[in-house]
């Protein structure tokens, strides 16, 4: 995310992936993931993203899910004060051919303190 | 993801769901509490993580009793894997203070584990939602 790589940043995604995000409409498949995380990079600068992951479960040999909490800040590019995110986040990973780990479905709240 | 799906499996998670919904709005704790899992975990937004049913029914009890809910669930994908289903969605509730009248409105997803208990029934095991607008806590 610091890289505002899209590239570097599909490679943690499944390429039958859904995103389902706290601000926005689903995402569904890695290509629809892709474009929407080029406009976030073109419209914010990440000034930081930290993921605390606090339980990590296998359900079989290649499914999983994980949760825990995430802190995001960002600043838009066109100005702007900077603005902190942070909630829970609860993934469900699958194994792929290559014997990686790929989000597969991704959901996030926000959480204010 | 090796999926098998049965229709029964997923009949029987929509159900879990409508029983969700359902108890949800008769403001019935009891029988809301019997959705979950003793270990279940349940990610509200705005609301720290709430760990195990007993902590789940705690934190929930004002929301179910001073609140009128109208809770709808849409399960758009249920994958089953063995004794576990992955499930997402869409989750709408209009929320109706009962004294004040005062009411708001959530709109947004899902995602759910859900475990089998048995052949012919499934419990929460944990529940993520977020929402496009502000939501209430549960603390009400």
């Amino acid at each position: 995310m610091l890289s505002h790589d899209p590239d570097w940043y599909m490679e943690l995604w499944h390429s039958d992936g859904i995103r389902l995000p706290s601000d926005g409409p689903i995402v569904v498949g890695k290509e629809a993931i892709r474009t929407a995380t080029k406009e976030d990079f073109s419209r914010v600068k990440i000034l930081r993203c930290d993921v605390f992951p606090k339980e990590t479960q296998l359900t079989s040999d290649t499914t999983a899910f994980s949760w825990g909490k995430y802190i995001l800040e960002y600043a838009r590019r066109e100005g702007g004060e900077e603005t902190k995110m942070e909630g829970i986040f609860m993934t469900v990973l699958i194994k792929d051919s290559d014997g990686s780990w790929k989000m597969y479905r991704d959901c996030y709240n926000q959480v204010t303190e | 993801m090796h999926v098998v799906e049965e229709p029964r499996d997923s009949g029987q998670i929509r159900e879990l769901f409508d029983r969700f919904a359902v108890t949800a709005n008769r403001g019935d704790l009891a029988e809301w509490s019997q959705v979950w899992e003793e270990e279940a975990k349940y990610f509200a937004p705005q609301t720290p993580p709430l760990v195990g049913r007993s902590d789940i029914i705690f934190g929930n009890r004002k929301w179910l009793s001073q609140w009128q809910h109208d809770p709808q669930i849409d399960c758009d994908e249920i994958q089953i894997a063995g004794k576990w289903a992955f499930v997402c969605g869409r989750i709408t509730l209009r929320s109706t203070h009962r004294k004040t009248g005062a009411t708001t409105y959530t709109d947004g997803k899902f995602l759910a584990v859900a475990k089998r208990r048995s052949k012919h029934q499934w419990g929460l095991y944990r529940f993520c939602y977020n929402s496009n607008v502000p939501p209430i806590g549960p603390y009400g």
